[in-house]
């Protein structure tokens, strides 16, 4: 079961506001779906081990090294900084952080 | 030459004996594109010009006895959440509306090194949580067997490509079914492959643990060439799975399934399943079976948790996946005027501001609903209810297969429960669409491969079957497919 505020403080902590109309209807229809979900509390998983990883591969390290990746095709700063709303000098601009309290 | 009966195979013999250009080929589904695409809606945006240079240049290599690769001059689509670098990546989403990839994702490089030209990038619902291509925040595309039709989802703008004679072949992105069920409502061929066996770098990731990339194509053969080029182990994608590429071998295509071990899951033959779906997945068992093929029931008992599992699941790693779009370093920002300039003043909107109304305002409805839904089910006091439990169902779907390919080679179902529906006929319940993927999820939730090909019509519209196979037995999956394909096209 989900509640209202359940809802509202998911979003919350998912960084979404919702407008007082979608709380209503995003509220009856999670409400449905986590109903759904809730059946699987009558699934017997005693001594059921979870699968981390779905086809059992483990430590996929690769070499620590620049020459592997070809230097071509990897993307440029400009390219991957060039599309925030504010640049300076090369850096990401933000809001403040930390105000005055 | 009717350029419309061309499978990748035929293409390239003929261009190899110079009886076609590549040229021509382009010039054909751009004519298409052009004529057809505003009101099908397959494609977000389209490479007309980089695709006819890159024609030409290819004609001209060919012309001097050049092999440019196996996929010399193939026009192919790519779904708009595989970046291609220099042009918009939207994952179908207004958040990205305007944002240009900045890197080839894997596949993308190993098509453009195989010859193959990309036409442009395919609609998808938005982020790829959908079954219809509703979600979309450019709009639906339609089924081009029947415009009033959804294609399907979330791949829909590429089945619609391929289907519509817009692409010879294109790229889509499964997750719970995202490639096999709009291939089966668009009666065209569908393979996601075993987990890891693509890499997902530059794939815009909507759950790590279920996405692959996989081929969709007018033949199975075609499938399989494609699947030949883009998968293998990758060292940007650990997950990717080490060892031999998958090949094609010429025992796939003999045609020769004798003695082969059929399962039919009883579970996915019961209720909820449309009644005309189940008489052509049913006749499709006994062609098999006529051809040499050896039927078995078998039973994969947590079926019926599979949906739940998912959807408890693919909401949690989503929630996590985009959480990165933040108004901040790309994409949709209310920190940006819409001339793309800066309006930051820190003392107009501060740091959460600006996350929460570029989230809330750039994602639409079904992703919101996902990802307040996997907050919920990895937040504090529910994760071991929710989250957790999942993986331990997760791991029982996963062990039902196991246990299923240790009595049969394949399994044969349907692959969507119902004939394609008519747009409109499944969004006032989120639940009901959700229902549509019934028999796909199981696949990504366990890992194992699957594909899909038209199996029949209802009333006009393709019906599709689905086969899967245990992990890594892409090559029978790819030697069941082509025989049923041989004896449904006699």
């Amino acid at each position: 079961m989900i509640s209202k505020e359940e809802i509202l403080k998911a979003a919350a902590l998912a960084k979404l506001k919702l407008t007082v109309k979608e709380e209503d209807k995003f509220a009856a229809e999670l409400a449905n779906i986590v109903a759904y979900v809730d059946e699987l509390k009558s699934v017997d998983t005693e001594n059921i081990e979870a699968v981390s990883h779905i086809t059992g591969l483990e430590n996929s390290f690769r070499e620590d090294s620049l020459e592997i990746l070809e230097e071509d095709k990897l993307p440029h700063g400009q390219d991957l900084i060039g599309q925030t709303p504010k640049v300076k000098n090369g850096y990401v601009v933000v809001p403040r952080i930390l105000t005055d309290l | 030459m009717d350029l419309s009966k061309i499978t990748i195979k035929k293409a390239r013999d003929l261009m190899d004996n110079n009886e076609l250009k590549s040229s021509t080929l382009v010039d054909y589904y751009l004519d298409n594109i052009s004529k057809e695409n505003k009101d099908l809606n397959a494609y977000l945006s389209v490479f007309s010009d980089e695709a006819r240079r890159e024609a030409l240049e290819t004609d001209e290599r060919l012309s001097q006895g050049e092999n440019p690769g196996v996929l010399a001059g193939i026009p192919i689509a790519v779904k708009d959440n595989i970046l291609v670098r220099g042009y918009n990546a939207t994952a179908g989403s207004k958040i990205l509306e305007n944002y240009v990839a900045s890197y080839d994702a894997t596949v993308v490089r190993k098509l453009k090194d195989a010859g193959a030209i990309i036409l442009g990038k395919t609609n998808l619902d938005e982020f790829a949580m959908g079954s219809s291509c509703e979600q979309s925040a450019f709009g639906p595309t339609k089924n081009p067997r029947n415009r009033e039709y959804v294609p399907g989802g979330s791949s829909g703008g590429s089945a619609c490509a391929v289907a519509g004679e817009l692409a010879l072949a294109a790229l889509g992105s499964d997750t719970g079914g995202s490639i096999r069920q709009p291939a089966s409502l668009c009666g065209i061929v569908g393979l996601k492959p075993t987990y890891g066996r693509v890499s997902r770098e530059g794939l815009i990731a909507l759950a790590s643990s279920l996405d692959q990339i996989g081929p969709m194509t007018k033949s199975v053969y075609d499938a399989a060439l494609l699947l030949s080029v883009i998968s293998g182990h990758d060292v940007n994608d650990a997950t990717t799975l080490p060892g031999e590429k998958f090949e094609l071998t010429e025992d796939m295509f003999s045609g020769n399934i004798e003695g082969l071990k059929i399962g039919l899951p009883q579970e996915y033959f019961i209720e909820g399943i449309d009644s005309r779906v189940g008489q052509i997945i049913e006749k499709a068992s006994k062609d098999l079976e006529a051809r040499g093929a050896k039927l078995y029931p078998v039973s994969l008992p947590h079926t019926k948790y599979g949906l739940a599992t998912y959807y408890i699941i693919l909401p949690s790693e989503a929630s996590a996946n985009l959480a990165r779009f933040d108004g901040i370093r790309y994409g949709y920002s209310v920190a940006r005027t819409e001339q793309g300039r800066s309006i930051n003043n820190s003392s107009d909107k501060n740091m959460w501001d600006i996350f929460i109304d570029s989230r809330s305002h750039g994602f639409g409805d079904e992703v919101r609903r996902r990802i307040i839904l996997g907050t919920f089910a990895l937040s504090s006091g529910y994760y071991d209810a929710y989250y957790n439990k999942a993986q331990l169902v997760r791991a029982l779907i996963r062990r039902d297969f196991i246990e299923a390919f240790k009595k049969v080679d394949v399994l044969l179902t349907p692959t969507s429960p119902t004939p394609p529906f008519k747009f409109g006929e499944k969004t006032d319940d989120p639940l009901v669409m959700y229902l549509a993927d019934v028999y796909t999820v199981s696949a990504n939730l366990a890992g194992i491969p699957g594909i899909s090909l038209n199996a029949g019509e209802v009333d006009g519209l393709p019906v599709g079957l689905q086969l899967l196979a245990a992990n890594k037995n892409e090559d029978i999956l790819v030697k069941v497919a082509n025989a049923y394909e041989q004896i449904y096209n006699q």
